[in-house]
């Protein structure tokens, strides 16, 4: 229970741009700096997929960044949450015609999703507190029991 | 020593405290700006929508489609959440305000935009009627009449495709796109990069200069960019012509024509029948056709029409202050058709004839009469001569 409550206030996060215009790491930017300073609820941008429970994915997948996506993700130990940002992420947005494999849940699953072009810091962050603490807890949990069987 | 007093006397200036004590970080940093669009636009209005389609084509990122919806009965778009991208280009290019996206309509308001498109629709000044059944349609008044052609404006068009449905003559609204402009500009680089390297083969293809058709001309300059020789985009001439064809091939908009063209109908099982009973034979219709398909007869002084050239554009339907003129099929307006101008060679036939023979006779007439003249005349001659004989004759 102790594991669980400190795993909810601690998560590492790793961003990953899969090939877009940068609009949605830059907003990814400001939640490190101060004002919408985001280790304050206790989420550590750490930009390795090793030690990572979360992966923040944007941009559409790039022809060359198909299969490094998805070593990215077998990489990252469970439990494990990825978010989508942008509209990239979700629909390929503006690359719709162009050279790209598609949007990022084609290649690996996505748990959460946020549109916009891009969204909000402020969005970014109510997305993420809502969705990764209690999914990866429960995660937690199912593994757990897994193992105890 | 001085920096320090300096600083002392700063620091303790009553302006400098009060301005410490009262900093604060700004409350409401997480609201977004009053300029913020939120994503995706709404469909503030369904009941406006006229299902032009506009929207779905400005979309850069394809997120909007159009869906038919039951409770309205017409097609309306759905957007997809995940694709918008909030450039508010649905919004700019809604004819009826439909969409609405923050407070956008009300901030461009004032300013001139030109409407982002997919698609654009030219008139074909030769092969235009002028029948007006294009402007009668267009939901948005885009097309204007100066006088004596009919033009669509490119901002107020929505692309909506009823004057191409209204209009009576095949291909003379003509619609290019995006992809077509993409096209035609590749394969200008394509024969400028040749020509560069001098890998380009061609002697003379086409056989006369051709022209060009101003009302299509989009004034992209790719006619220009190819041409060998010289054409001026000012006056809409080709000044120097060295007959390749390049920029027949180049032109996105087929502005750049040699040859006639002619008008073809979409109707082809029905056409306009002027009654014989009920004209007055006051040639209005005569005088509107645009394209020559009514000619007066001979027999009956009165118009009828030629079903093989018209375009069934209904002007003289239209003008006809009698109602003389009704839609029938094709068959019976040939068949009348037929007959009038069987009668008319007939009589036309009959009347050169006889105006050929009068003539001839009137020709005869005068020359007899000349001829008489002249006879009788030398006899008076002849006849005081040989009077004035015998008196002399006579005083000796």
């Amino acid at each position: 229970m102790i594991k669980e409550f400190f795993r909810k206030r601690s998560i590492h996060a790793c961003v990953v741009n899969t090939g877009g215009c940068n609009g949605c790491d830059i907003e990814i930017l400001t939640l490190i700096a101060s004002r919408y300073d985001i280790e304050q609820y206790g989420i550590y941008i750490h930009n390795n997929p090793r030690e990572a429970d979360l992966l923040i994915v944007t941009g559409p997948v790039t022809l060359p960044w198909k299969d490094r996506l998805k070593e990215l993700y077998e990489k990252t130990p469970e439990p494990k949450v990825v978010i989508a940002v942008g509209a990239c992420a979700l629909s390929c947005g503006i690359f719709k015609e162009g050279h790209v494999c598609g949007p990022v849940d084609r290649i690996i699953p996505v748990d959460g999703v946020i549109p916009g072009c891009p969204p909000r810091p402020a969005q970014i962050i109510e997305a993420i507190l809502k969705v990764v603490p209690t999914s990866i807890a429960e995660r937690e949990k199912v593994i757990k029991e897994e193992i105890s069987q | 020593m001085a920096s320090t007093l300096w600083y002392l006397y700063i620091l303790t200036k009553k302006r400098f405290i009060k301005r410490f004590l009262w900093a604060k970080t700004d409350r409401e940093y997480t609201i977004p700006p009053k300029r913020f669009r939120k994503i995706p636009p709404v469909v503030e209005y369904p009941e406006r929508c006229i299902s032009c389609g506009a929207c779905e084509g400005s979309c850069p990122s394809s997120a909007i489609e159009m869906v038919y919806f039951q409770d309205h009965n017409k097609k309306l778009p759905r957007i997809d959440v995940g694709a918008c991208i909030g450039c508010g280009n649905c919004v700019e290019s809604c004819p009826t305000k439909v969409l609405e996206i923050g407070n956008l309509r009300e901030e461009t308001l004032s300013l001139p935009w030109n409407v982002p498109k997919y698609r654009y629709f030219v008139i074909d000044q030769e092969l235009c009627v002028n029948c007006g059944s294009c402007k009668g349609v267009c939901p948005v008044d885009a097309i204007d009449y100066d006088g004596d052609s009919y033009r669509i404006d490119v901002n107020r068009c929505i692309g909506c495709e009823r004057c191409v449905e209204a209009c009576p003559v095949l291909d003379a609204i003509r619609i290019y796109d995006e992809e077509v402009l993409k096209e035609k500009f590749n394969r200008c680089f394509e024969i400028k990069f040749k020509r560069m390297v001098k890998e380009e083969e061609r002697g003379e293809v086409i056989p006369e200069v051709p022209r060009i058709v101003i009302s299509l001309c989009i004034r992209c300059g790719n006619c220009v960019d190819v041409c060998p020789g010289e054409i001026d985009l000012k006056d809409y001439k080709v000044v120097e012509c060295t007959r390749c064809g390049r920029c027949i091939e180049v032109c996105p908009t087929g502005a750049m024509r040699i040859g006639e063209v002619s008008r073809v109908s979409k109707i082809k099982d029905r056409c306009y029948i002027i009654e014989e009973d009920r004209c007055i034979g006051c040639r209005i219709c005569y005088r509107v056709c645009s394209v020559g398909a009514i000619d007066i007869s001979w027999d009956t002084r009165l118009p009828y029409i030629n079903p093989e050239r018209c375009v069934r554009c209904g002007v003289c339907y239209r003008e006809c202050p009698v109602e003389a003129i009704s839609l029938t099929d094709t068959e019976s307006s040939l068949k009348l058709y037929r007959l009038r101008k069987v009668r008319d060679y007939f009589e036309s036939m009959v009347s050169k004839d006889l105006d050929e023979i009068s003539r001839k006779y009137v020709q005869l007439k005068s020359d007899l009469l000349e001829f008489a003249q002249g006879k009788v005349e030398e006899a008076l001659k002849r006849i005081v001569d040989e009077k004035m004989k015998k008196d002399d004759s006579n005083a000796l």
